[in-house]
């Protein structure tokens, strides 16, 4: 995976982009389109937010908007499926490309893990209409308290999966930083066995970053005393090598059913979405929350990762 | 082996059950009863562990009876898994086709584990009319294909059984409604399902009734019982209400459990189910902690002596397995006797003996240790103190055993274990109890004027509330008042919003657990908040008995989350005036 600085996104870049997605929020670093790539290189855009963040975000959308003469698109954070109907929905508006396939860029930085993964979902469903499907990430230093009070726990739209009632279940948690959801999920699924991850040294955005998430896995394992879990370690900077990590872990309990939830950042979010697109079986569930931290979520760091997806 | 080690009950085989299991039902006698019954408890209370005793390939390793024909109803475990049943592309469905899928789709599970449970009793008795298995084939059939059910093989293959067959047409039934579900990712439009949808009433209810006329089958109606349900989506759960308000429970009784997290009480029609009307409620926190019923210590005692005897420990007294610190139990001794001479010489505070001896022993005690700068050397070794501190939870008591053990045999290699060393119990007790608490505690206490409590997410607020309120039950068992042993609070009043919250948080993660306690003035109840036990070791309380309960201001909780330090303050300040007037010098 490319890394690169902020100020040099654009180049790593398609010199045109057909169809451009990014995601207003209370973040800063959702405005890295707008300070640093060229609105004139964009055909078409779309600016997705959710209706529950309205105050915070709608400043960053409008700039967005205005920048790109995007559509803009409101989401319902209670209702997943509001996601789904407005990705379909901005693709098949601008559907005008005839001469050859379109390409899609993706800033991935500030989308949910939900609509991320429900997006990534339909791109590998619809891979064949578009030519290059290319994401980037900015990284950030993200707040110790992210999110509070898990209200639900849903499979995400298409990944529900073919769960087997009959057979235990292998839960693997990519753990990030929120303490609260982590527990909730490995609860309320209340798996046979727990494969739990975290961003290995090296392998992480930087060190600082890698011990937090360290420290906060060894707490959420200390939690569980069970012999039934396994640590390991993987890439929050390379979507592919994280996949294939989490393929081999898939397969490494035979017989049970496998659930992932992604909470670590949005790379091993795609990872595990690609690992689940390339095993129907395999299930991918979120745990909404009723509050998130949105004064102080994350401070933008210089760095960016772009990476043309592979869909097998 | 391990003889404490926790597994999954769903993961156990029936002879592990069977053998590991003691029996508590008679503290729970509605569970039994031929009714609908919900039974709430937290994790790690034995709910599922109770419905997979009753499953009769359960009951026939027990040998509790000779054939499974004998027993009065046929238990089925069905356990509800939030990955099964919280499919986002279903909520894509609106009215009547949503709770016609959703129902088809919980029918079909249902009847799967019925067939499921069936097959494993025909293997295991082995008797079997044929002819009766051949009927009740053709008539689910007759039955699947009343209800639309398409494409029912003709003849059966060679060699093949029929239940087996039924369990195809379910699962095929089952994986026609998944793959329609699938295909709601990404269309806003209506798409119509071709298939059949099963209801409760028309199909599932007859096929019962069809399972229950087999000579297999034990002789009464069918207990499905659906442990953790409140992982079932809202809606689900109104369909399975609407279950609960059939009058069917000579056919089928439903036995759900929840962990205190079932989020309606509605059936899809918006029909209100009541207790005791409709279906009765256990609550296994409630019958476990009560001062006058429980039975618990027993329990687990009988727990720990069945598994010691599993893995070889013949004759071995859970007493003797986990003993006390000798020396900590002199000293309590010496104390007792000082306290008692003190009532004799006039100067007791309660009326009789026994009551000073009671409330005060390990308060002395805890005060010698604190003059000599020993307080961390206070042992909660010995098998009534870590049942004490369990907390009403067996889960508890096996996990902090089994790390025990785990322990001494690591140090021990191949020499035989005869018992716990007190070291190794207080060790293993005090970090589990500490890692409830997390190292998050402490960086909280010592940050906690520096942070803008407006900042704190809920559960920096939960974490200030729990330390606040066990710090102040520490002051209080160190002090020379007349009540010193707290464990509880009550509210005087009803909460804030932000206060209540917190309040639920601390329950629902099993920091505190609720009872009700009548009002002193005599109407109404007050809802009292007992700490988890299991922080008593970090907190340095007293675990044991039934202590008083602290009477707390909303807006002093209000403190108690936002600034812990002034709570304690503002808490025992109140109390100082009038506890050195009841207070009797004891000269101990």
């Amino acid at each position: 995976m490319k890394s690169c600085k902020t100020e040099d996104l654009s180049q790593s870049l398609p010199d045109r982009i057909d169809y451009f997605l990014v995601c207003a929020s209370y973040e800063d670093r959702c405005l890295t389109s707008y300070n640093y790539i060229d609105s004139m290189k964009v055909k078409s855009a779309a600016v997705f937010y959710y209706e529950q963040f309205y105050e915070n975000v709608i400043d960053n959308a409008d700039l967005l908007v205005e920048k790109f003469k995007a559509k803009k698109y409101i989401l319902d954070n209670y209702k997943p499926t509001t996601i789904a109907d407005a990705v379909v929905n901005y693709f098949s508006i601008e559907s005008d490309f005839v001469e050859e396939k379109p390409n899609v860029v993706v800033d991935v930085s500030t989308f949910t893990r939900e609509s991320l993964l429900i997006l990534l979902r339909y791109l590998q469903i619809n891979k064949d209409s578009f030519k290059d499907i290319v994401i980037y990430y900015r990284s950030a230093d993200v707040s110790h308290n992210l999110s509070d009070a898990v209200l639900s726990i849903r499979s995400v739209i298409g990944y529900m999966g073919d769960i087997d009632p009959e057979k235990p279940t292998h839960l693997i948690v990519l753990s990030g930083y929120e303490y609260e959801r982590a527990k909730e999920i490995i609860d309320v699924v209340e798996p046979d066995y727990i494969s739990i991850g975290y961003g290995g040294k090296g392998e992480s955005i930087n060190d600082d970053i890698q011990e937090k998430n360290k420290i906060f896995t060894n707490k959420l394992i200390a939690y569980y005393s069970s012999d039934n879990i396994e640590k390991f370690t993987h890439s929050l900077v390379d979507i592919n090598v994280l996949k294939n990590k989490l393929i081999e872990i898939i397969f490494s309990k035979e017989g049970y059913n496998v659930v992932i939830a992604p909470l670590n950042n949005k790379i091993s979010t795609i990872s595990a979405g690609l690992a689940a697109s390339e095993n129907p079986k395999v299930q991918i569930c979120y745990a909404q929350m009723a509050n998130y931290n949105v004064v102080d979520y994350s401070t933008a760091l210089d760095t960016c990762f772009v990476e043309k997806l592979e869909f097998n | 082996m391990n003889p404490f080690s926790v597994k999954t009950p769903e993961t156990l085989t029936p002879d592990a059950i069977a053998s590991l299991f003691i029996d508590v039902l008679s503290d729970f006698p509605r569970l039994l009863s031929p009714e609908h019954t919900f039974l709430h408890g937290a994790r790690g209370t034995g709910k599922s562990m109770m419905f997979r005793y009753l499953e009769p390939q359960v009951q026939l390793a027990a040998n509790n009876v000779a054939s499974s024909s004998e027993l009065k109803y046929f238990a089925v475990h069905m356990p509800i898994k939030s990955a099964n049943y919280a499919l986002s592309e279903l909520e894509r469905l609106d009215g009547a086709p949503y709770f016609l899928m959703a129902e088809h789709f919980l029918v079909m599970s249902s009847a799967i584990h019925i067939l499921s449970s069936l097959k494993s009793l025909i293997n295991e008795n082995g008797c079997l009319d044929e002819s009766d298995i051949r009927q009740f084939y053709r008539n689910v059939v007759g039955l699947l294909d009343d209800s639309g059910v398409s494409n029912i093989p003709e003849a059966l293959e060679k060699d093949d059984s029929f239940l087996n067959e039924l369990s195809r047409l379910f699962e095929r039934e089952r994986a026609n409604a998944k793959r329609y579900i699938a295909k709601l990712a990404f269309t806003e439009e209506s798409i119509p399902y071709d298939d059949a949808l099963l209801d409760y009433e028309e199909f599932f209810l007859p096929f019962v009734r069809y399972v229950r006329g087999l000579c297999v089958s034990p002789n009464g109606p069918i207990y499905l019982m659906l442990d953790d349900a409140d992982n079932l989506p809202i809606r689900m759960q109104n369909i399975i209400n609407g279950w609960v308000s059939y009058r069917s429970t000579n056919d089928v009784c439903l036995k759900i459990s929840t962990q205190q997290k079932y989020k309606t009480w509605r059936t899809s029609q918006g029909v209100l189910i009541e207790s005791s009307h409709d279906f009765s409620e256990i609550d296994i926190s409630a019958v476990y902690t009560s001062k006058h019923f429980s039975h618990y210590y027993e329990r687990v005692e009988q727990i720990v002596k069945r598994r010691l005897e599993v893995s070889g420990f013949l004759d071995m007294e859970p007493l003797a397995f986990f003993p006390e610190d000798q020396k900590q139990v002199e000293g309590l001794e010496k104390i007792k006797k000082q306290i008692a001479e003190n009532w004799d010489a006039g100067n007791g505070v309660s009326s009789r003996k026994s009551d000073d001896i009671t409330r005060y022993k390990t308060s002395e005690y805890m005060k010698y240790l604190a003059s000599i700068k020993k307080t961390n050397t206070y042992s909660y070794s010995g098998f009534r103190s870590l049942v004490d501190i369990s907390s009403g939870m067996i889960r508890y008591f096996l996990e902090s055993a089994a790390r025990m053990y785990s322990e001494l045999e690591a140090i021990n290699g191949s020499e035989t274990i005869n018992f716990i060393p007190t070291e190794i119990q207080d060790r293993v007790i005090y970090k589990w109890s500490e890692e409830y608490v997390l190292e998050e505690f402490d960086r909280l206490r010592k940050d906690e004027t520096n942070i803008n409590a407006d900042n704190l997410n809920k559960v920096e607020k939960l974490k200030r509330l729990i330390n606040a309120i066990g710090q102040t039950f520490q002051i209080k068992l160190l002090s020379s008042d007349s009540e010193r042993r707290f464990i509880s609070f009550m509210l005087s009043d009803y909460p804030g919003k932000e206060e209540q919250e917190v309040l639920d948080l601390a329950v629902e993660w099993g920091y505190l657990s609720t009872k009700t306690i009548a009002r002193k003035e005599g109407v109404g109840r007050n809802i009292l908040y007992v700490l988890n036990r299991r922080l008593a070791p970090y907190f340095k309380l007293d675990p044991s008995g039934y202590a008083s309960h602290m009477s707390i201001r909303p807006e002093h909780l209000s403190l108690a989350i936002n600034n812990p330090s002034e709570f304690v303050r503002a808490r025992l300040e109140k109390k100082t005036n009038s506890s050195r007037t009841q207070q009797s010098e004891m000269d101990i």
